[in-house]
C-alpha cells in the first residue's frame, strides 16, 4: 500500500486524472462503465499505447522521438497500398519501413551527433513528405475484408489491438527489467558517465531505442489501417504529443533514466479515459485539443521542476564535498 | 612479486602556463591507507587523475605490481583495479543498489534473463563483508550521501578494485557516518585493498591512515608513517616554503567601510558569515576546497540565494536576487571558473570587456562598434592584454590574458567593490605580478577588494587583513602582521583562531 | 539545452578526432559558413539550365513574393535561435492572428491589425514565461502552445474560412510599389532592422551572449530571463505580422493557414548557416536561407515536381545542414 501511494505521489498529474475517472464514473456511470464503452476505450488507447511504449524506451535512454506520428501514417499507407501484393507483404513492408526509419534516427543521433529532437524533427518531415507523395494525398481504401480483424476484431471481450498492446507491453517489461540491455538503457540515460566507466557501449544503447520506437509506430500504423480499412493523411498528427504526455505522466523524464511500462500504460489509459469521458459528455473536439495541449505543457513543466530540483540538490551536495 | 601495488616515479605534468606536477614519486602497499595532503593547487587531484587514468603524465612511469603500465583512460585504470570512488560519477540514480554494484555485468540466468535474486544476494554479501547496512533493493536516489558513498565503495570492491581512491570522503558526513566509513576502510584493509585517502581534515589522518604524503607546489615534500609524525609537522610541510623574497604590496590608505556582511546564512553552505570590507582595502579570503568561499562570493553578488543575514553596500542594504542588481550598485565578481563563467569564449575581446557595462545604455539604443573597439583598445594598452586585435575571440588568448580581459570588464563598470575568485590561477608569473599591480592601483582608487585565493603566499603578500573559512564558517581573522602561513593553514583546517 | 547532456558522455565519438573521418570535419567547417550561398548558386544554376523561365524578372519577383511571409516569421525565429531557444508555435500564431485581424475588422483597419499583433504578444509572453520560469524544454512547451492556440483558432472559426471585408486591408498582401510587392519590402526592411539590432544594440549583444553561455551572461549582470521572454514575444509578434500579411494577400484566413511554417522557419534559419545550438547567426544569413527555400520551391514548381516532394527535399536538406553543423560542433 505504501509503495502504491509513493508511486502515485510521484505522478501527480496521473493521480489527478484518476480522480477525473471517478468524476466521469459518477456523471455518466451507466455509459462510462458499460462493457461496450470499456472495450471501446481499450481499443482506442491501444494504438497510442503501443507507440507510447516505444517512446518510453527512447525517453529512458535520454532521447526523444517525434517522428512516430509520421511513421504511423506511412506504415498505414504502405499496408493499404501494398495489399494487392498480399497482406503479409504489405504488413512486412510497413514494419520494415518503421525499422529503417528507426535505424536512420539512431544513426543520426549517435554517429552524426544531431540532438535527438532536431534529428527526429527532420526525419519526421521527410517521412511526412514520403507519405504525401506515396498517397498523392488521397485516402487508400483496403480490399481484404479479413484484414480488419486485427484492428476491429475482438477475442472474447478483449479487442485485438489491446491483446497486441499487452504482448508488446510484456515484451517491453521483460526487456527493460529482466535483461542486461534493458538495464543498460536505464544506465546510459540516467548517468552516461557511470555507464561508460562500467564499460557499457553508450552508442549502442542510445541507438537501439529508436529502432524499437520505429517498429512500434509502424506496428500501430498497421493496426490502425486494419481498423479503419483505409488510410488517410490525417492520422498521426497528434501522436507525438499524446505519447510524450502519456510517457512523462507515467514517470518518464526528458532528461532520461526514468520511465516504466506500467506508468506509461496508466498514462495512456488516463488520456484515453479523458478523451472518452469528454466525448460522452459531449465536449466539443476543439476543446479536447485545447485540454490535451494544456495537459502536455503541464506535464512538461512539472517534469522540469522535478528534475531541476534534483539537479540543484545534487549540485549542493557535491559542493559540500 | 613487488611489495608495492602501485608506484609512480618521477611523474611530471604541465598544463598551459602551469607546472602541476614536478618529479613526483609515490608508492602504495597492499592493505595500507595512504593519506595524501596538501593545500589547494598542491597537485593532489592532478596526481590522482594521473593514477586513475584520466590524465596522462608528460614524464615518468607508473607501475602496477612492479610492471610498468600505460593508463590511457579511466577504463584502463579500472581494469587494473585502480578505482576512484565518486558517487556522482559512478552511480545511476534510478537503479537499485544491487544493480549499481553490478552495473553492466549483472549475473545472468540462462540466456537473456538477469538473475535478480542471485544479484541481490551477491550484493548483500559484499555489503555485509564491509559492514554496510543498506537495503540492496533501495534506489540510489533515495539514499543519503553517506550511503551512496558506501555503495560506490562496494561497487569498486565488487569490480575487483585493489586501489580505492577517496577524495574528501567525509566532507558531508556526520561524525557517526564518518566512524562507519572508517570501519569500512578497515575492512578493506583486511582484504588487502589499498586506499589513497585525500582529506584536509588532518585529525582524521591520525585515526585512519598508515602513512602520509605531503605535497606542495606540485612536488612531494615528504612521505612518512603517520605514527612518526605530528600535526604541526604536517602543516609545516604543507606551507613551509621559502618566503625570503616576500614582496609585500605597498601600503594604501584604508578608508571607511564600504561592504558590511552580517550573519549571512545559507543552508548547508554558509554559517553566520560576518565581516567588513573598507575602501582601498584588500581583504584576503583563504580556505581549502569546500570551505564555502566561492559560495559566499556568489551570495553577495546575487548569483545564489541565501537564507538569512544582510549585506550593506555604502550603508544601504544590498539584497541582490540577480547579479544585475549587484552590478548596478557597483559590485563586480570575477568567478573562479574563468572559461565557463567569467568570459564568453565565443565572443571577441572587445565584446567581453563591455558586456557587464551595457546595462547603462538604452536597450535598443544604437551603439557604435568603433567606439567599443576603441574602449577595448584602451584597456589592452593599460592592462597589457596580449592579443593581435580586439576582435579576436577570447578563447584564443592565454590564461593570463584572459584574466586580464575579465579584470578589464569589471574595471569598465567602475566598481566600488570587486570580488576576485582565484584571479591568478593558471596564470604565468609575469602576468601574476601585473595583476597584483592592478589590484593595488584599484585599491588606491578607493575600491574595496575581496581576494579569494588558495595561493597562500599571494594572500599574505596582497592582503591588508585575512579571514579564513572552513566548512562554511569563518575560523580565522588576522591582521597583516599576524598572518603567517601556518596560522592561516591551521584555521583553514578547522582551528578557531580569531585574533584580529 | 540538450547539448549539455551530450557532454556527459564526451568520449562517445573519439573516431571523429582523427583518422579517415577527420577530413569530413574540415569540409563541414568550410561549408557551414557559406552554406546558403553555395546552395543558392548551385540550385540557381541548375534551375536556369533546366528552365527558360527561371531568370525572368517576373519569376524572380514571384520568388520574392512567395517568401515574404515565411521570411518575416523566420526573422523572429532567428532571434530566438541565436538566444538558444525555439518557437514551434509560430504556425498556429500565424493563423490565429489572421483570424483576429479579420474578426475585428469592424473596429477599423488600424485597431484590427494592432489586436492581431497583440494576440502575438500574449502567446509569446506565455511561451517565454513558461520556458524561463520552469526552465522547461522550449520545443515541447511551444508545441503545446501551438496545439492550444490552434484549438482556439478552430473554435473561433468553427473550421470555416473567414473573409476579409475592408479593401484597405489588402494593401499589405497585395499592394505593390513599382514592380515589388509591399510584403517583400516589409520583409527586407524588417530584415535590415533586425540586422542592425543584432549587431549594434545592447539587446542584440545580449542575445548572442545568452545563446553562447547562459550562465556566464547571467554573471555579467545580463537579465537573462527578461531578455528571453521579450524575445519570445517578438518572435510571436513577427509570426502574427506574417499572419496579417498572408490574410491580406489571400483576402481570407483559416485556422490552419500556417501549417508547416514552424518547421519551414527553422529550416530557413538553418539553411542560412545559423547554428541550432545558438550563439551565432544574423538576419542576413536568414534572408539567404529564406531565399534558398524560395528558389527551391520555385524550381520544383517550374520543373513540375509535385508539391509533396518538397517536404522530402526540405527535410533531407535540413538534416544534411544540421548534420554538418553537429559534426563540426560536437567533439
Amino acid at each position: 500500500m505504501d509503495r502504491l501511494l509513493g508511486f502515485l505521489a510521484r505522478r501527480a498529474v496521473l493521480s489527478i486524472l484518476l480522480v477525473l475517472f471517478a468524476v466521469f464514473t459518477v456523471l455518466q456511470r451507466s455509459i462510462f462503465l458499460s462493457e461496450q464503452n470499456v472495450a471501446n476505450v481499450a481499443r482506442q488507447v491501444s494504438f497510442n499505447g503501443i507507440i507510447a511504449l516505444g517512446e518510453t524506451v527512447v525517453l529512458i535512454s535520454g532521447g526523444i522521438d517525434i517522428s512516430v506520428g509520421a511513421v504511423l501514417s506511412m506504415a498505414a499507407a504502405l499496408t493499404m497500398k501494398l495489399q494487392p501484393f498480399g497482406v503479409g507483404v504489405a504488413v512486412g513492408a510497413a514494419l520494415l519501413f518503421g525499422l529503417a526509419v528507426g535505424v536512420i534516427n539512431g544513426l543520426l543521433v549517435t554517429k552524426i551527433g544531431i540532438p535527438p529532437f532536431v534529428a527526429t524533427l527532420g526525419s519526421m518531415t521527410v517521412v511526412q513528405g514520403l507519405m504525401l507523395t506515396y498517397t498523392q494525398q488521397q485516402p487508400i481504401p483496403g480490399h481484404v475484408e479479413w484484414f480488419t480483424v486485427f484492428g476491429a476484431g475482438s477475442l472474447g471481450p478483449v479487442p485485438m489491438p489491446t491483446l497486441i498492446l499487452a504482448a508488446v507491453a510484456v515484451f517491453c517489461y521483460w526487456w527493460l527489467n529482466q535483461t542486461r540491455s534493458g538495464r543498460n538503457i536505464y544506465a546510459v540515460g540516467g548517468n552516461p558517465e557511470a555507464a561508460r566507466l562500467a564499460g557499457i557501449d553508450l552508442d549502442l544503447y542510445w541507438f537501439l531505442p529508436y529502432v524499437f520506437s520505429g517498429v512500434c509506430a509502424a506496428l500501430s500504423g498497421v493496426l490502425l489501417a486494419s481498423l479503419l480499412n483505409t488510410s488517410t493523411i490525417h492520422i498521426g498528427l497528434d501522436t507525438p504529443l499524446a505519447v510524450l504526455a502519456a510517457s512523462i505522466m507515467g514517470g518518464a523524464s526528458l532528461l532520461g533514466g526514468r520511465g516504466s511500462v506500467g506508468g506509461t500504460l496508466l498514462g495512456v489509459l488516463a488520456l484515453g479515459m479523458l478523451s472518452n469521458g469528454m466525448d460522452l459528455l459531449g465536449v466539443f473536439t476543439y476543446y479536447q485539443i485545447a485540454i490535451r495541449a494544456v495537459i502536455l505543457v503541464a506535464v512538461v513543466v512539472i517534469d522540469s521542476f522535478y528534475t531541476n530540483r534534483i539537479q540543484t540538490r545534487a549540485r549542493r551536495q557535491a559542493h559540500a564535498a | 612479486m613487488s611489495e608495492w601495488i602501485l608506484e609512480a616515479s618521477a611523474i611530471g605534468k604541465s598544463f598551459p602556463g602551469v607546472r602541476a606536477l614536478d618529479s613526483v614519486d609515490f608508492a602504495l602497499r597492499g592493505g595500507e591507507v595512504h593519506a595524501l595532503v596538501g593545500e589547494n593547487g598542491a597537485g593532489k587531484s592532478t596526481l590522482i587523475k594521473i593514477l586513475s587514468g584520466v590524465y596522462q603524465p608528460d614524464t615518468g612511469e607508473i607501475r602496477v605490481d612492479g610492471q610498468t603500465v600505460t593508463l590511457a583512460s579511466a577504463q584502463d585504470a579500472q581494469r587494473l583495479g585502480i578505482v576512484p570512488v565518486h558517487q556522482e560519477i559512478h552511480l545511476v540514480p534510478l537503479l537499485s543498489v544491487a544493480e549499481n554494484i553490478f552495473l553492466g555485468r549483472q549475473p545472468m540466468r540462462g540466456r537473456g534473463w538477469i538473475d535478480r535474486a542471485g544479484m541481490e544476494r551477491q550484493a548483500a554479501e559484499i555489503l555485509e563483508s564491509l559492514g554496510i547496512r543498506v537495503d540492496v533493493r533501495a534506489l540510489v536516489t533515495d539514499l543519503s550521501v553517506a550511503q551512496r558513498q558506501m555503495v560506490s565503495i562496494a561497487r569498486a570492491l565488487s569490480s575487483q578494485a585493489r586501489v580505492i581512491i577517496l577524495d574528501e570522503p567525509t566532507a558531508s558526513l556526520s561524525e557517526r557516518e564518518t566512524m562507519i566509513l572508517f570501519e569500512i576502510i578497515r575492512r578493506l584493509k583486511e582484504r588487502g585493498v589499498a586506499v589513497i585517502y585525500i582529506s584536509h581534515r588532518l585529525e582524521e589522518i591520525f585515526v585512519i591512515a598508515d602513512r602520509v604524503t605531503v605535497m606542495r607546489d606540485g612536488r612531494v615534500v615528504g612521505t612518512q608513517p603517520v605514527a612518526e609524525t605530528r600535526l604541526d609537522q604536517i602543516i609545516a610541510k604543507m606551507v613551509g616554503r621559502q618566503m625570503s623574497d616576500l614582496f609585500r604590496k605597498q601600503e594604501v590608505p584604508i578608508g571607511s567601510p564600504i561592504l558590511q556582511v552580517d550573519r549571512l546564512n545559507a543552508e548547508g553552505v554558509l554559517r553566520d558569515i560576518s565581516f567588513t570590507l573598507h575602501r582601498g582595502e584588500i581583504l584576503g579570503l583563504a580556505g581549502l576546497v569546500g570551505a564555502g568561499r566561492t559560495e559566499l562570493a556568489r551570495a553577495i553578488f546575487g548569483a545564489d540565494r541565501y537564507d538569512r543575514g544582510s549585506v550593506l553596500l555604502e550603508g544601504r542594504p544590498l539584497r541582490a536576487r540577480h547579479p544585475r542588481e549587484a552590478v548596478a550598485r557597483g559590485v563586480g565578481l570575477a568567478p573562479e571558473d574563468r572559461k565557463q563563467q567569467g568570459l564568453i569564449m565565443g565572443l571577441p575581446v572587445a565584446q567581453n570587456i563591455t558586456l557587464a557595462n551595457l546595462f547603462r545604455r538604452q536597450l535598443l539604443g544604437f551603439f557604435s562598434l568603433r567606439a567599443e573597439r576603441q574602449t577595448a583598445e584602451t584597456y589592452v594598452k593599460r592592462l597589457g592584454i596580449r592579443t593581435p586585435d580586439v576582435d579576436r575571440h577570447v578563447v584564443f588568448l592565454s590564461g593570463g590574458n584572459q584574466q586580464r580581459v575579465v579584470i578589464a570588464r569589471w574595471l569598465e563598470t567602475r566598481p566600488k567593490v570587486l570580488i576576485l575568485d582565484e584571479p591568478t590561477q593558471g596564470v604565468d608569473v609575469g602576468a601574476k605580478a601585473e595583476i597584483h599591480g592592478l589590484m593595488v592601483e584599484l585599491a588606491r582608487a578607493g575600491v574595496g577588494i575581496l581576494l579569494i585565493s588558495s595561493d597562500l603566499p599571494e594572500v599574505l603578500q596582497m592582503s591588508d587583513r585575512v579571514i579564513v573559512m572552513h566548512e562554511g564558517r569563518i575560523t580565522g581573522r588576522f591582521s597583516r602582521e599576524q598572518a603567517t602561513q601556518e596560522m592561516v593553514m591551521r584555521s583553514a583546517t578547522g582551528e578557531y583562531l580569531e585574533i584580529a | 539545452m540538450k547539448a549539455i547532456r551530450r557532454e556527459r558522455g564526451q568520449e562517445a565519438r573519439p573516431w571523429l578526432k582523427e583518422g579517415s573521418w577527420g577530413w569530413l570535419r574540415g569540409v563541414a567547417r568550410a561549408a557551414r559558413g557559406n552554406i546558403a550561398f553555395i546552395l543558392l548558386i548551385t540550385i540557381g544554376l541548375l534551375a536556369s539550365l533546366l528552365s527558360d523561365v527561371f531568370l525572368t524578372p517576373q519569376n524572380l519577383v514571384n520568388i520574392l513574393s512567395a517568401i515574404a511571409v515565411i521570411g518575416i516569421i523566420s526573422l523572429g525565429q532567428t532571434m530566438l535561435i541565436i538566444a538558444g531557444n525555439f518557437d514551434m508555435s509560430v504556425a498556429s500564431v500565424l493563423g490565429f492572428a489572421g483570424i483576429v485581424a479579420v474578426a475585428t475588422q469592424r473596429f477599423g483597419l488600424l485597431p484590427c491589425i494592432l489586436l492581431a499583433l497583440l494576440a502575438g504578444v500574449i502567446v509569446g509572453a506565455v511561451n517565454g514565461l513558461i520556458v524561463t520560469r520552469a526552465k522547461a524544454n522550449p520545443f515541447l512547451v511551444t508545441l503545446g502552445t501551438q496545439s492550444f492556440v490552434y484549438a482556439i483558432a478552430l473554435m473561433a472559426t468553427q473550421s470555416k474560412t473567414l473573409y476579409s471585408e475592408i479593401p484597405a486591408f489588402n494593401i499589405l498582401g497585395q499592394g505593390r510599389i513599382g514592380r515589388i510587392p509591399v510584403a517583400v519590402i516589409l520583409f527586407l526592411v524588417l530584415a535590415l532592422m533586425l540586422q542592425i539590432v543584432l549587431r549594434n544594440t545592447v539587446y542584440g549583444r545580449y542575445l548572442y551572449a545568452i545563446g553562447q553561455n547562459k550562465e556566464a551572461a547571467r554573471l555579467a549582470g545580463i537579465p537573462v530571463d527578461r531578455v528571453l521572454v521579450s524575445t519570445f514575444i517578438l518572435c510571436s509578434v513577427l509570426a502574427a505580422l506574417g499572419g496579417i500579411v498572408m490574410t491580406s494577400r489571400l483576402n481570407s484566413t483559416v485556422a490552419n493557414a500556417g501549417f508547416g511554417f514552424d518547421f519551414e522557419s527553422i529550416i530557413a534559419v538553418v539553411l542560412g548557416g545559423t547554428s541550432l545550438f545558438g550563439g551565432s547567426g544574423s538576419a542576413l544569413l536568414t534572408v539567404a536561407g529564406v531565399l534558398v527555400l524560395g528558389v527551391l520551391n520555385n524550381t520544383t514548381i517550374l520543373l513540375g515536381v509535385p508539391y509533396e516532394g518538397q517536404f522530402v527535399v526540405k527535410g533531407a536538406v535540413f538534416l544534411a545542414v544540421v548534420g554538418l553543423d553537429s559534426l563540426v560542433k560536437r567533439r
